[in-house]
């Protein structure tokens, strides 16, 4: 096992550490912004693992991935932003 | 070498991740939980995809990287913007040991928005919930 593919499973580890908390604040958010937060941050960890498995399959076609993931967490940010103003209007 | 770098920052984007789930799980307020998060998980992915490009050492998955980036810096406070506006517009409450909150006085937010950054007044320490939530707010076209 070399150091970097160490560094890689630590990282992993953390990863999912990250994303059971992030779970876990989703499950009770008292907000629904909350539950858009937590998802913001599932999806940046979902990037951050797509990152991960590209080093460590040495396949560079995942970083692809990772960048359509990192512009379809923005527009679904957005589209939760503009439900919550309009929400209660309806 | 190289590697041992594109492994360390990896780790610290990961410790990075690590710490704003931590944030979003324990700071006590909506608001500073979406700080928390934006901030710790722009620079996480920032290190991380880095990290990936520095042990592929290849001309496209760099221009791939760095276009992830790019577009992470731009894209993380324009939605961390959106989604607290839309949290403060809809009545999400503030932490009781909030200091200043500068849409607090103003009686319609959304009309006001243009101009309550310049008209910062002092104000009293009060509780409860900060935004006449029973007015109806009116529709906002843009």
């Amino acid at each position: 096992m070399t150091t970097l593919e160490l560094f890689l499973d630590g990282a992993a580890v953390l990863l999912a550490l990250a994303v059971v908390l992030t779970f876990i604040r989703i499950v009770r958010g008292p907000s629904l912004a909350d539950r858009v937060v937590g998802f913001e941050l599932l999806s940046a960890a979902a990037i951050g693992i797509i990152a991960i498995a590209s080093v460590r399959f040495h396949d560079a076609v995942f970083i692809d991935v990772a960048l359509l993931l990192s512009l379809l967490a923005f527009v679904s940010t957005v589209a939760f932003a503009r439900f919550l103003d309009r929400r209660d209007e309806a | 070498m190289i590697e041992i770098l594109a492994g360390l920052l990896i780790f610290a984007g990961a410790a990075l991740m690590a710490v704003a789930a931590v944030g979003l799980l324990r700071l006590p307020d909506f608001y500073l939980r979406m700080a928390a998060t934006t901030k710790a998980t722009t620079l996480g992915v920032t290190l991380m995809t880095l990290g990936a490009a520095l042990v592929f050492n290849d001309v496209s998955v760099t221009a791939r990287v760095l276009a992830i980036v790019l577009f992470l810096f731009l894209t993380a406070p324009i939605g961390a913007h959106v989604i607290g506006r839309a949290a403060y517009l809809n009545g999400v409450r503030l932490w009781e040991k909030t200091v200043v909150d500068q849409w607090a006085r103003q009686p319609k937010p959304a009309e006001a928005s243009t101009t309550a950054m310049t008209t910062v007044k002092p104000r009293q320490r009060s509780t409860g919930r900060r935004r006449p939530s029973t007015t109806k707010k009116p529709r906002r076209r843009r």
